[in-house]
């Protein structure tokens, strides 16, 4: 094939994809038709907030899709072109679509703002899924899917490696507590089944452990489990735009729940993997009924701390503490107050920080944190609004409840030189849950 | 008196097309993201009221009731070209483009006009 | 000074600073990503955290968790991220030649 045929190709390719939006979603044809360059989503962003360019305004981003979609799919655009804000597509410009829809977070923010309610993530992952189908998708997003495919979990870990974090994760809280607490694995007839992000197993294992000390302190401990092989909720196929690698990845996680005939699927703190399971598999119906339930850990440690059936030792956490609300949780899924009930039980000082719950700002890292070739992005202008937003607070830990927010959060405090530790909202709960009436005896961490 | 609540509402939607055609030339966030069919719309929109305008202040007054017997006509399916209304040149434009805008309507992104009460509706639901 | 050194050990990294492949990992290239990384002068207390990370990688496959280090180096986590200040991942598994983790860990 000639340099020509493949350019013919490659727009073959991508104008097919903008055709088939007429027969998809009528939310999606709805956000091309109705925008009206208002510029309100522009206030409402994150990146732009970090830089006033006309690239990293929203409706600029999503115009790219919409130009075409008028020049293919609309009568005026097909009549009057450019004058009715129609395009067509030059396969040159592909090279800086890799770059300009890897610049948004998909936090979905503006969506909250516009007056239209118009999405603009969902037209960045369509641009993105155009990119997917040419190839063309970042090299670093590429891998990490491939892994999480090949491996189960998106750090490409071991069964070695989980039972070796798991045993230190159990001799370390023994260690805590005087006492031996167990984390199950591969159990069958558990009644939860827990999937947490792989970061938060071996990265920020500390989550996990409260999670344990609480179904131990509620005599629950032979009533959970975790798997060897899926230990990772993360599913980076959301990212990609890639609904076949976003629904294989899931399935597997759907099934082994079944193999653990589990009641209850106890999702980790990862926003993604959440809103994947709760509002996208069950709502759709992917895998048709469920013979169990979707649950966030947090609801259910929050559920438990409410019927006051653990006790936490606030003093153990004396140093201020804010919540970062991660996206997926709080504007997608509407799980704001359970975080706060647990962190207001193991914090002796926890600060809001405004705006919060639906309206929080993204951490600037949504989805793209395992981007390194953009770091100087996220830490200088998608992250700039949140670095401001948590000094504002004056607290020295942040917590949050997303392995993506929390790794974008931990590299923000580094590069901008601020002693501000982050954690998860299990962790705090972690230093102060009461076992066998007495709190951790810890070394210090931080 | 619908005289007068006429002229004044032509006088604040005059000064409502301005405002936001300043706002988008003036305001970067959007300036940046304006198209030219951004801007033809809104000059549409701005010479449809300068027209009816000028025929409520303009030096050659228009009778508001020359459009009743002219819509009249039109709604038996009579013969409307010899209505009176229409010796008005200024009332010729004014009626052409509005007619315009309304030919535009599906076509453009005025659908946001219709379309904002059931996008959060359709949102919900998928 | 750099440029010299540089070209004394020929570090293959890919495009986040990694490298390439961990067997050609010897104790004067992570001295080379040490100080273009703004790490450094290294001492014992770092050479223990890489040793650490690096048998725990040929065990597991996998870079340990900070806390790990911590519990096996006597070091405090503080301690440890002070001495690699871009971070246990960047730093330390940088340095001791792991490849970089995929996720969003």
């Amino acid at each position: 094939m000639s340099d020509n045929d493949v350019k013919q190709d490659v727009k073959q390719t991508v104008i097919g994809a903008i055709k088939a939006i007429r027969n998809g979603p009528r939310a999606m044809r709805l956000y091309l038709e109705i925008c009206a360059k208002c510029g309100t989503c522009a206030t409402a962003c994150p990146v732009y907030y970090g830089r006033a360019e006309r690239r990293y305004n929203p409706a600029e981003r999503t115009d790219i899709i919409r130009r075409l979609y008028r020049r293919y799919c609309t009568l005026s655009g097909r009549l009057f072109g450019p004058l009715a804000d129609a395009k067509d597509l030059d396969p040159a410009e592909l090279e800086e679509w890799r770059k300009i829809f890897y610049e948004c977070t998909g936090c979905r923010r503006c969506a909250l703002f516009c007056p239209f309610g118009i999405d603009h993530s969902v037209i960045t992952r369509k641009g993105r899924a155009i990119l997917d189908k040419l190839g063309l998708t970042p090299e670093t997003m590429k891998k990490v899917v491939d892994i999480s495919l090949r491996t189960g979990n998106t750090d490409g870990a071991g069964e070695a490696a989980f039972r070796a974090a798991i045993e230190f994760l159990e001799e370390e809280m023994e260690e805590e507590h005087g006492v031996p607490i167990k984390i199950p694995i591969d159990r069958v007839g558990a009644e939860y089944f827990y999937v947490p992000p792989s970061g938060d197993m071996l990265v920020n294992p500390e989550a996990t452990m409260g999670i344990a000390k609480v179904f131990h302190v509620l005599g629950m401990a032979d009533h959970w489990t975790m798997s060897s092989k899926f230990f990772d909720g993360a599913n980076y196929g959301l990212f990609t735009g890639n609904d076949e690698h976003m629904k294989t990845d899931n399935r597997a996680y759907v099934e082994e729940t079944k193999r653990r005939k589990a009641r209850v699927m106890l999702m980790g703190e990862c926003g993604h993997a959440h809103r994947i399971m709760k509002m996208m598999m069950e709502k759709s119906r992917w895998w048709g009924d469920l013979p169990f339930e979707i649950t966030n850990c947090m609801q259910w440690t929050a559920e438990h701390i409410q019927a006051g059936r653990l006790e936490l030792d606030k003093s153990k956490n004396p140093q201020p503490v804010t919540y970062h609300d991660p996206c997926n949780f709080g504007r997608s899924c509407g799980i704001t107050e359970e975080p706060r009930i647990i962190l207001q039980a193991s914090c002796a000082d926890f600060r809001e920080m405004y705006p919060n719950r639906a309206e929080n700002w993204c951490c600037g890292g949504g989805g793209l944190s395992a981007m390194d070739d953009i770091h100087q992005f996220r830490m200088e202008i998608s992250g700039r609004k949140k670095l401001e937003q948590i000094l504002a607070t004056g607290a020295t830990n942040v917590a949050t409840a997303c392995s993506n927010c929390k790794h974008q959060l931990t590299q923000l405090m580094e590069y901008h030189q601020q002693q501000i530790e982050v954690g998860g909202v299990h962790d705090m709960l972690s230093r102060a849950i009461l076992v066998g009436g007495k709190a951790a005896e810890r070394k210090e961490y931080t | 008196m619908s005289g007068t609540v006429g002229g004044a509402a032509g006088v604040i939607i005059l000064a409502s097309a301005v405002l936001l055609g300043v706002r988008r030339l003036m305001v970067p966030r959007a300036r940046e993201i304006t198209g030219p069919a951004d801007y033809l719309i809104l000059l549409l929109i701005a010479a449809i009221i300068i027209t009816g305008n000028i025929m409520r202040f303009g030096p050659e007054h228009f009778d508001l009731a020359l459009t009743r017997a002219y819509f009249g006509t039109l709604a038996i399916f009579g013969n409307p070209l010899d209505a009176p209304a229409l010796e008005n040149r200024v009332f010729l434009v004014h009626m052409g483009l509005a007619l315009v805008l309304i030919l535009c309507l599906p076509f453009s992104k005025l659908l946001h006009f219709g379309g904002i009460l059931f996008t959060h509706q359709l949102i919900r639901r998928q | 000074m750099s440029e010299s050194r540089a070209r004394q050990v020929d570090l293959q990294l890919d495009g986040d600073g990694f490298l390439k492949t961990m067997s050609s990992w010897t104790r004067s290239m992570a001295v080379e990503v040490a100080e273009r990384n703004g790490i450094g002068p290294l001492t014992d207390d770092h050479w223990k955290v890489i040793a650490f990370v690096r048998s725990s990688y040929q065990t597991y496959r996998t870079g340990p968790p900070v806390v790990k280090i911590a519990r096996h180096t006597g070091l405090s986590a503080a301690q440890i991220c002070r001495l690699f200040p871009c971070g246990v991942v960047k730093g330390a598994y940088r340095l001791a030649g792991l490849p970089r983790p995929a996720g969003c860990a």
